[in-house]
């Protein structure tokens, strides 16, 4: 393991060189394990948690706060504004690495991970009851951390693609926790394909940049500029690609249905990876490849057009929305529009705050989600319209629930409302009116469900339906300290000043140093967010009058239901094809395939006929009586295999057949394979007779004699043409030899690498190891897979339809 | 010795599609272990004519030896066959219990003649 | 099938036979780096001992007294063979390089050549032979009528919508009968 970096300052002189060398390869390790830690930690997780029970995520805890730990050390010794490379060769010849970088962005979304992680796991050891499989869940969890910290430091594309799709694994995983349940499985599998498929837009995009530009390096991608590559329309196609993938992974519309369908997963999945971190990547990767992009003249329209668009359209949906979660992953869609719209408003030199706006939305959507899960946790329901006056029995929870919802809507004294002022006054620097108009709007629905959000569960009074208990301190304190978190830097925002100013990204970021401060003077600004807190409030009002009774989502925006109509509508007409071309019948396709390998062999045979028969005659066609004697048994039993009338005679001469080719391996000085074919020859002998002896033994004499007399010069013509060919194929290989085979090379160093003196068996656990490791794992893939057919789905729970029936082929086409 | 050879792989393979091409499982099932040997076969008489060599195993007398590495690739094709063997008998198997028949032509058709 | 004998002679001798096989078969494993043989042989012939054992003890008394499920083990050979591949790129070391250890001079044994191929053939042993056990028993449990797989076992292999498949077998039986 050897780490070098290209760092920004030369070093001095050749000792310098030296110790740097040496903190860097210190530095490359530390880094490897911040990642590594939650999956070396997945082990101990498992063994304990059977003896721990859902304390064992406590135990879990401890992995994301070693890393964040050693990302500290890693951050200190780093300095402000850093920009390190680390890379362990992997596959130097593609010029693949596991290069990551290490600068503010990265070190700022490392922290978030790590950070709220643990608060995660706290909450999920007090929320998640004793029935839960712990085991299960927390690796999962941990897989992700792993995935996500991968993520954020990658370097090169092509690995940050890796990790990428790795959390939307984990995520599938953890969205389908209860895979019992049918929506469960419909999100997980809603979630996976949308983000899979985006991401592999995103793996094009990210082939066609490398292409154009010669380097998957994220950091020389981003100190390069767009006119230094070869062809600006491909430079253009890959940033839409790559933007596909940020706003598939950050739901952005059209993708936006796929997150409140995650909320099936438990909740301390929804608050860390769908609203705190995984859904955070795509705003990630708008920024980091914002500055490649930005200065594209389509990064304006298309970040800004799809991020805030998106804005409203989420604050639109979540007010329409009842079930307190979805309301949650709604607002969680429309507050990633407008983060990721913000990198659109950026000038030439960079953008402000965008980690502030990340930081923000971290803590107040966190907090939300944990008490969200409080409330689902102690009264057993999720639905607005029918909770009512909680406050009395969570006064904690209510508490951390008021800064949330202040949060997210802006309010004052929060880190919501200093984060709302920095993107108005961005957009107003940019004269950016219409994107204006839609933050406008969306905020003032936002304001509108968030004050729903406290009220209508917190306040007010009891339905008498409701029977609430109190939770306990433990799982009330991470949601309280989040929510501190943003009522503290609301407050005093200039806190933050030397941290964001740390963290800085040359080329992201605007150089100058930012100052935050709770009142910038009375200016355009201040003036929006008072109106719009009123007519939000108006709103709420409003809505509360007539008890919300508009609040469901139009048919036309139910994205989700139209998804899973196609999907269906793809498999069901997969079926009807597959159906009408019979390709579920062998009789019917069979003779067609054979028919047409057959004429590409005998057609590539009649192209190079010259060369092809040229030698033939010189064939040495002096037979051995031994050779012979041992051919002539295994074409007499085949004959036999034909001819023989009852399977019983027919299986005896296949045996036969089997154990003289034994011999045949003999002749040919293969001791190895003698003894196997003769072990798997009489191992397939008690398989065929366990099968043989289940089957009907009328069945087995009415086909032989009726139907099989049809079509024989077909099969013998069909067969007999095979033959030949392959007859032909082998002289043809005997006569054209390669001139330098690899075999005797092998042979050769079989001794002096491989320390053994049998070549067959060097080659196979040496030489061409991997090679064998594949096959042994393509035969346990095999044995699972016959295991699987022993099992069938139960009658009678499917449909009648039998297109849309689990078992694709072995359904009978019904009667019309 | 390799006109027998060839002569023996075109004859296992003339066999095993003739008994694919049947509708039976049991003439299907037969012809696909033949197509196995006939394969292996067939690779192993790549590696040359094998009269006067050795087999593969070093330091035991002298003189050429044959090509290990077709040897090495029919081993794991033996055994890979072996397992897709018994996939294919389990399949049957499972097929049979669905279906109630052992004659392909049956399967996947109208329950005409069933009941 | 009902596969078992009640012959006296065969059910004593059939401990010794496996016994013998076996001795042969690990024997085999082991010389299998200089002289024919290796896991996959060495694998197979496990494999038909026990194939042996279970004809004429009959399956349920084999799966019965098997110490560990098959599987299980034949996941675990292939976890071996992956490692001992993996290890040596801890070192820095390419994928699967090997290392040797040689011993001139050990009691009773003699010289000893121990390698790390021996422990990859020894991932293909084991899996080679837990699958081709496993699956024999679970194709003569099934067409002998009992459920291919233990209540213990279903969990593992098949989902909750599924069941087994050896309904059916029952109803073509009553069909017949």
């Amino acid at each position: 393991m050897c780490g070098y970096f290209l760092a920004a300052g030369p070093p001095t002189g050749a000792w310098a060189a030296d110790f740097r060398e040496i903190a860097m390869a210190s530095t490359t390790i530390t880094l490897s394990l911040v990642i590594l830690l939650p999956v070396l930690a997945v082990p101990l997780v498992l063994a304990l948690a059977s003896r721990l029970g859902p304390r064992v995520g406590y135990l879990t805890a401890a992995a994301p706060l070693g890393s964040a730990g050693l990302l500290a050390w890693i951050a200190a010794s780093a300095g402000s504004q850093p920009r390190v490379i680390l890379e362990i060769p992997w596959v130097p010849q593609l010029g693949v690495n596991l290069s990551f970088l290490v600068d503010g962005l990265s070190i700022f979304y490392g922290f978030v991970i790590c950070a709220i992680g643990v608060l995660v796991c706290w909450y999920a050891a007090e929320y998640l009851g004793r029935k839960y499989a712990h085991a299960r869940f927390y690796s999962c969890l941990l897989f992700f951390m792993a995935a996500m910290l991968g993520t954020v430091f990658s370097n090169n594309l092509l690995l940050l693609f890796v990790f990428w799709e790795l959390t939307g694994v984990a995520s599938f995983l953890l969205i389908g926790f209860f895979h019992e349940s049918d929506e469960s499985r419909r999100g997980a599998r809603q979630a996976l394909l949308v983000t899979a498929a985006t991401g592999l837009c995103m793996l094009v995009g990210i082939i066609l940049l490398g292409l154009a530009s010669g380097t998957y390096s994220l950091a020389r991608l981003a100190d390069g500029s767009l006119s230094d590559y070869k062809d600006v329309g491909w430079i253009t196609a890959s940033c839409v690609l790559l933007l596909v993938g940020a706003f598939g992974k950050s739901a952005q519309f059209p993708f936006q249905f796929w997150l409140p369908g995650a909320m099936a997963a438990p909740t301390p999945v929804s608050a860390y990876l769908h609203s705190a971190t995984m859904v955070k990547l795509g705003v990630f990767l708008t920024g980091r490849i914002f500055p490649i992009f930005h200065s594209l003249e389509l990064w304006f329209w298309l970040v800004c057009g799809v991020g805030f668009f998106t804005m409203l359209l989420g604050a639109f949906l979540a007010l329409r929305s009842n079930d307190l979660k979805a309301i949650l992953a709604y607002s969680t869609v429309s507050q990633l529009g407008f983060l990721i719209g913000a990198y659109g408003v950026g000038s030439k030199t960079g953008i402000q705050a965008d980690t502030l706006h990340v930081l923000s939305h971290v803590l107040y959507k966190g907090s939300l989600f944990m008490t969200a899960g409080i409330v689902d946790h102690c009264t057993g329901l999720r639905d607005v319209r029918r909770l009512g006056g909680l406050g009395r029995y969570m006064p904690v929870t209510a508490f951390s629930a008021a800064i949330g919802v202040a949060a997210l809507a802006g309010l004052p004294l929060t880190t919501g409302f200093i984060s709302k002022e920095l993107l108005l006054a961005d957009l107003v620097d940019a004269k950016a009116w219409v994107w204006f108009a839609l933050v406008v709007i969306s905020a003032t629905l936002t304001v509108a469900f968030a004050a729903r959000l406290f009220f209508n569960v917190f306040t007010g009074s009891k339905p008498d339906a409701l029977s609430v208990h109190r939770p306990g301190w433990a799982i009330q304190t991470p949601p309280l300290l989040l929510a501190m978190a943003a009522l503290i830097l609301g407050a005093f925002p200039g806190l933050l000043d030397g941290t964001l100013n740390a963290i800085k990204v040359a080329g992201l970021q605007e150089e100058e140093p930012i100052h935050l401060a709770l009142w910038h003077g009375f200016n355009l600004e201040v003036l929006t967010t008072a109106l719009i807190i009123l007519c939000g409030g108006g709103l709420y009002l409003l809505c509360q009058k007539s008890g919300w009774k508009r609040a469901e989502i139009p048919g036309f925006l139910r994205f989700d239901v139209a998804f899973e109509r196609g999907l269906d509508g793809l498999s069901v007409f997969s079926k009807k094809l597959t159906l009408a071309l019979r390709a579920d019948w062998p009789p019917a396709y069979l003779p067609i395939v054979i028919f047409f390998l057959l004429i590409s062999l005998a057609g590539t045979v009649a192209v190079s006929s010259t060369r092809f028969f040229e030698g033939f005659s010189a064939i040495d066609i002096s037979l051995s009586p031994l050779h012979t004697f041992v051919a002539f048994m295994i074409a007499a039993s085949l004959v036999g295999v034909i001819v023989l009338r009852r399977w019983t005679t027919q299986l005896i001469a296949l045996s036969v057949a089997g154990f003289f080719l034994t011999f045949y391996f003999v002749l040919y000085r293969a001791p190895d394979l003698a003894m196997t074919q003769i072990l798997v020859e009489s191992a397939s002998v008690v398989m065929i007779l366990l099968l043989l002896s289940r089957f009907p033994s009328s069945q087995l004499l009415r086909s032989e004699e009726k139907r099989e007399a049809k079509g024989r010069i077909f099969r013998v013509i069909l067969s007999g043409g095979v033959g030949l060919v392959m007859t032909c194929l082998v002289l043809f290989a005997d006569r054209h030899s390669h001139p330098d085979p690899i075999g005797p090379k092998y042979l050769e160093l079989s001794k002096p690498l491989a320390e053994g003196t049998n070549a067959v068996n060097t080659i196979l656990v040496d030489f061409r190891g991997f090679d064998t490791l594949g096959e042994i794992t393509v035969l346990l893939v095999a044995t699972l897979g016959a295991l699987g057919l022993m099992m069938r789905y139960k009658r009678g729970r499917a449909g009648n339809d039998p297109a849309s029936a689990p078992g694709f082929f072995l359904e009978k086409k019904r009667r019309p | 010795m390799q006109i027998e050879t060839a002569l023996l792989v075109g004859l296992l393979f003339a066999v095993s599609v003739y008994l694919l091409l049947h509708k039976s499982f049991v003439r299907i099932l037969f012809g696909f272990v033949t197509l196995t040997n006939a394969t292996n076969l067939f690779l192993i008489s790549m590696s040359g004519d094998p009269d006067g060599k050795r087999a593969p195993i070093l330091g035991e007398g002298s003189g050429p030896i044959v090509d290990p590495l077709p040897q090495a690739l029919v081993l794991t094709a033996i055994v890979i066959g072996f397992g897709l063997t018994i996939y294919l008998i389990m399949l049957l198997y499972r097929i049979f219990l669905d279906a109630k028949t052992t004659d392909a032509s049956k399967l996947f058709l109208p329950e005409a003649d069933d009941e | 099938m009902k596969a078992t004998t009640d012959s006296f002679l065969v059910r004593a001798l059939i401990g010794l036979v496996f016994l013998l096989v076996n001795i042969v078969s690990v024997y085999l494993l082991l010389r299998g780096h200089n002289l024919p043989g290796g896991g996959f042989i060495g694998g197979l012939m496990t494999g038909m001992s026990f194939i042996l054992l279970g004809l004429v003890r009959g399956w349920e008394e084999l799966q019965r007294e098997l110490p560990v499920p098959p599987l299980r083990l034949a996941s675990f050979g292939l976890l071996l063979a992956m490692i001992t591949g993996t290890a040596p790129m801890l070192f820095g070391r390419q994928f699967l390089t090997q290392y040797q250890l040689h011993l001139d001079y050990v009691p009773l044994i003699g010289e000893v050549h121990i390698g790390t191929p021996l422990l990859f053939d020894v991932g293909v042993f084991l899996l080679v032979s837990c699958i081709t056990v496993k699956l024999v028993i679970v194709l003569a449990r099934s067409t002998s009528g009992l459920p291919a797989f233990t209540p213990g076992e279903v969990p593992y292999y098949a989902s909750e919508l599924e069941g087994p498949i050896e309904e059916t077998a029952n109803e073509e039986d009553r069909h017949a009968n």
